[in-house]
Formats: structure tokens, sequence, C-alpha cells
């Protein structure tokens, strides 16, 4: 490239006399090559580069996106918490809270709930629809065959984060049919609500919910070794829920232990213990004011006719038609209105 | 001149046999078999069905139905001998209803026509079936392992961002699109024909019902539960068996097209292709 393609020499070299067409001060044959010169084309595409980048970033004279032709179907995902009120107003619904530690079998439960309609039809309760069928569909994809098997675990939490935590379930159950709002936590939230209390906070729906499901993970029961920090954490939690009182009157309280498998794979003895820390637990959610009623599931059935009756039972509890009316205590969307409502009563 | 306009809305998947069992049912109707017969070739235009109809006399598969350029069928027809009636059938692309689901957008002139007619007619394949096989169960594994195809579209997703509808089980995707269409409707009354095509190749032994209750579980409940929905099935070999080999195509060749179609009603008792129509549009 010669001075001339390239546009006016600069030199900041002073004394040098390149810019006026003589020799460069630091003897370059061309003076393009010196390090300290520059000519008025750099300059300007520098200019221009500068003047067209924040143009590019502006939204101004961007054609906006074409709308999307065709009529809006309903998403079939998880709802936001006032999706979920607006479906509890128009057709009434029961507002059910797993909660407990991550990975403890909360999220495979609710995909039992759903799969047990995908697998065969049941005499005593039937599928009626549901609004967020794709979020329950992939959720349930991991233990579909097609899924490989391959997928991690994170694969179930990533509804977690959407700020969409409510997945729906209409059952019909004696020519009559219920609608659930099942809401799907992070176990995180119960860890901290362990940790430092502030139920409402951590969980403002914990003030809505018709029947709050309480999960111990099987996995830790089964092991001497995990077995005390798991029920520690739980009787933390029900320490919490005792000094807060954050749930409305009528919710009844489920005590889950999940992943029954493994505890009775360790042996007698672990479901022993289980049993003795189990009864004191209960004595402690009984004292709450609430019902409280032991489930203990494997989520993922041995063949066991007794576990799959386990299930039923605790699906069939769901179901009793004792809930609180879904309007007298709608599902708060807003965690600091929510603690107010509790301050305030 | 017509006393009145009856139209059926067709709705399935790609390659799902609607065009073909259309087809069959021209054929039907134009030799006058059965209670339908038509009353006037003035009206319409059976451009379309007429090279449909030469194809499955040839055992040639029938052309899918383009998303660009959708069909009809449309009949001036009497039952049995009573007034006249024009009979419209849009046989609209199963890709529509594919891509208008994973979308969440339906095609405007498909939303129309769900919302507009009480009758639906829904196809699925009973050899295209995408089971809900959990991984506990090692026996359908193994079935999985056998079979060549599943079904299913494209790859097994690896991430849940890469999830979409197009993997779902078969029954998932129908209970899907119906309850869809309720919405669209406001959950006015409708009545659904289930259509199983491709029924010769099941094993015969169940009769249609008791095949979607095994096969179709979750969509079985849905319609059972659903006050505003009267269904029904028919199990429907339109082609009247499979044009694979050329075996198949010469043993299909010595049957008249007007008698090769099977037709199974909810029960298993033998049926005319007519009778789905019939019985969807309260014929």
């Amino acid at each position: 490239m010669s001075p001339a393609e390239s546009g006016q020499v600069v030199c900041s070299h002073e004394g040098c006399e390149a810019p006026a067409g003589g020799a460069c001060a630091l003897g370059h044959a061309s003076p393009i090559d010196c390090p300290e010169s520059t000519t008025t084309t750099d300059i300007e595409q520098s200019v221009s580069i500068e003047q067209e980048e924040p143009a590019r970033d502006a939204s101004e004279g961007v054609p906006d996106p074409p709308e999307p032709s065709g009529v809006a179907l309903r998403s079939g995902v998880s709802l936001t918490v006032d999706k979920g009120n607006q479906l509890s107003n128009s057709k009434g619904a029961s507002f059910i809270l797993p909660v407990g530690p991550i990975e403890a079998g909360k999220t495979t439960f609710l995909i039992e709930l759903y799969a047990q309609f995908v697998k065969e039809i049941r005499d005593d309760r039937t599928f009626a629809g549901s609004e967020t069928l794709l979020d329950f569909e992939l959720l349930a994809f991991p233990s579909r065959i097609r899924s490989g098997n391959t997928i991690p675990e994170t694969w179930r939490t990533r509804l977690q984060d959407s700020g969409q935590p409510l997945l729906h379930l209409a059952v019909g159950q004696a020519k009559r049919i219920s609608h659930l709002l099942l809401g799907n936590y992070s176990g995180e939230l119960f860890e901290h609500i362990c940790d430092r209390g502030n139920a409402l906070r951590e969980l403002p729906l914990l003030a809505s919910c018709n029947r709050l499901l309480v999960f111990v993970d099987g996995g830790k029961v089964a092991k001497g070794g995990t077995r005390t920090s798991a029920v520690s954490r739980t009787r933390q939690f029900i320490g919490v829920l005792s000094e807060e009182k954050p749930l409305p009157a009528g919710c009844k309280i489920g005590l889950v232990l999940a992943k029954l498998d493994e505890v009775e794979k360790a042996g007698p003895a672990a479901v022993e213990a289980w049993a003795s820390e189990e009864s004191l637990l209960l004595e402690k959610l009984g004292a709450l004011g609430h019902e409280a009623k032991p489930f203990r599931i494997a989520a993922r059935p041995l063949g066991s006719a007794a576990v799959d009756q386990q299930i039923d039972d605790l699906v069939g509890w769901l179901l009793e038609e004792d809930r609180l009316a879904s309007h007298d205590v709608p599902i708060q969307p807003d965690p600091t209105r929510a603690y107010e409502t509790y301050r305030s009563n | 001149m017509a006393s009145e306009s009856k139209t059926l809305c067709m709705v399935g998947l790609p390659n799902t046999g609607k065009t073909t069992f259309l087809t069959a049912f021209f054929v039907a109707t134009e030799n006058g078999e059965g209670k339908v017969k038509i009353t006037r070739y003035s009206d319409g235009d059976r451009e379309h069905l007429n090279k449909m109809m030469e194809r499955l006399a040839e055992c040639e598969e029938v052309i899918r139905t383009s998303e660009q350029e959708p069909k009809e069928l449309r009949l001036m027809v009497s039952v049995e001998d009573g007034p006249e009636e024009r009979l419209v059938v849009p046989d609209m692309s199963g890709e529509l209803v594919e891509r208008g689901m994973a979308s969440r957008r339906l095609n405007d002139e498909f939303a129309g026509l769900t919302i507009e007619s009480g009758s639906v007619l829904m196809f699925l394949r009973a050899d295209r079936l995408v089971a809900a096989d959990p991984v506990q169960d090692f026996s359908a594994l193994m079935r999985l392992v056998d079979s060549e195809a599943d079904g299913a579209e494209g790859e097994a997703p690896a991430t849940p961002d890469d999830w979409e509808i197009g993997v779902a089980p078969t029954q998932v995707r129908l209970v899907d699109v119906v309850q869809e269409l309720l919405h669209l409707r406001n959950d006015k009354p409708l009545r659904l024909g289930l259509i199983i095509s491709a029924w010769d190749q099941t094993s015969g032994e169940l009769s249609p019902r008791d095949w979607v209750v095994e096969s179709l579980p979750l969509l079985v409940q849905l319609l059972d539960a659903l006050p505003t929905v009267t269904w029904t099935v028919f199990g429907v070999s339109a082609q009247g068996g499979t044009f694979e080999t050329k075996k198949d195509r010469e043993d299909l060749e010595d049957v008249e097209l007007l008698n090769r179609p099977i037709v199974k009603g909810r029960d298993g008792s033998a049926s005319t292709v007519l009778a789905p129509v019939c019985w969807a549009l309260e014929m």
C-alpha cells in the first residue's frame, strides 16, 4: 500500500519530514511502515467505525420482526402464579406444594403423578387434561426409553428457575374433575428455610397451599451417616413452620419418605430407624395444628404392589374433597405482600 | 339447490392416511355404494380426487397434500335419497398441525375450520406410534432395539432446550391437539371420530376401542372425561393393505378398488369407508 492509496501521512515524531513528502526520521523506506506514522484514511476509518458502532447497537431504524401469523394456542408450559390464580378462579383448584431438600424426589413424584395416566387407564381416577402438558412431558422425557436414559438430573430442575413454578393436572374421580396446581420449586429454597427461617420470604406460596408435602430423601435415610442430617433438616423446617405459622388453616401436611426402596434395601435396621424418626416428626407436625399423615413411596417401582399402593394412597389423599375453596386463599404472587399478609394476621 | 352444507374437519400429523381415506370415501360415494350418493357433478373440482383414485387403483401411494396447495373434497350428495346436501371436507396438510403445535400458532384457515366445524376426524397410524415406554420396561426396550424406526422424529434431545413436542409419545401429541381444538372452540360440543389408519398392520386381535385403550390410554381418558366431546373410533385400512412389495401390489391389483378398504367399527364389527364421515356428520 502506498501513502497515496492510504491517504496523507501523519507522523507524531518531532521533526519528521515524511508528512511533507520527505524521508522518515527513523529511517523507514516507506513512512507507512514507521510505527509513529499513520494516514488520514486510517483515521477516517477509525472515526467511521466509532460512529457506526452505536448505530448497530441502537434499535432505531431496525425493522420490527414480522408479527407471527396464525391463531395463538396455549403454550402448554408451566404457569406463572398469576396464571395459576386465573385458572383457580375460573375452575377452582387445589394447590399442592412439595418441599424438601435437593434431589429428595419431589419432581419425580410430580412426574409419577402424571405418568400413571400415560401408562394405563385406571379404575379409580382418570386424566382429564393439563394446561402444562408439554412441561410434564419435558420432565418425563428422561425416564423414557427413547431418551437413552443418559440425561442428567439437571434436566428436571431447569423449569424451577423459569419463574413459572406451577404445573397443572385435571383429574377425574367419581364423576368430578379436580384441578391440581402443583408447585415445582428447587430444594434450595427448603434448605434456605432450614438455615435461616423466613419461610414466607423463601416460599410465599406456603401461605396458600391446601396440601404441603414434606419430602425426606430415603437415599440419605438409608445410610446411618446421612440419616441424622436428613432428619435434622426436616426437624428444622418443622421448627420454622411452628414459629412462623405460614400455613393457612385447613392445610394438611404429608410427611413423605421418598426412595423407600433404598431404605428397604439397606435392611430392617434402616426401616426401624426411620419408623422411629417418622413418629417423632409426625408428633411435631401434629403440634402445628394441621392434620399430618405419613407416606412412604418409591417412584421407581420395584414391582411391589405394596409400594404402588403407597403412591396410590398419597394421590388419593391429595384428591380428597375437603380441600379449601381456592378463592379463599389466593396464591400470592408477591413475596413481600404474602409476608405482610402473614404478619398482619 | 342444496338445503345444507356440511363441513368435516380432518386432523392428523403428516402421513397418517387422511388423503387416502378421503380418496376411498370419494370412490365409494361416486360408485353409489352405501347410503351416500353423489347427486350432481357440475359442482366442485374433482381433478385431485380423480388423480388420487387412479394412483390407488395402480397401487401407488397417494401424493401427500402440500401446505401450499391444500385440497378438498366438495360433493353434492344425498343420504338415503334424502335432500341434496353439500359435503365439504378440506384436506389440509398434516404439516400444518405438526408445525402449529410446535410453534403454538395454528394456521388461520385451519383454525377457522376447526372452530366452525363441529365434526372432526382425527387420524393416526397404527404402525407409527411413538410409545411412552418407561425405562424400567425392558421388554419394551427390546422391542425398540429390534424395530428399525419407532416413528419419532429426529434425534433424541440431549438438553431441555432441545426438547420439542415432536419427540413426545403419539398419544400425548394427540391430547395436545384435542385440548387446543376444544380451547379454540370455547369448549363447544364436538363430535370426534378417531381413525386408526393402517389397521391391517395391527394384529387384528383387538377391537379398535380395545386397541386405543391399550395404546393411547391418556387420550382415551381425556375424551371420556370431557362432557363436551362425543367420540368413537374406527380402524381403517383405506388402501386395503400395503404397497411395499411387488407381491403386495400384485395381490391388491386383483381386488376391485371399491372393495379394498377394510373398516372396523368401535367394537370390531365390519363397517364401510362411509361410516366415519356419516357418524361424524350425523348423516
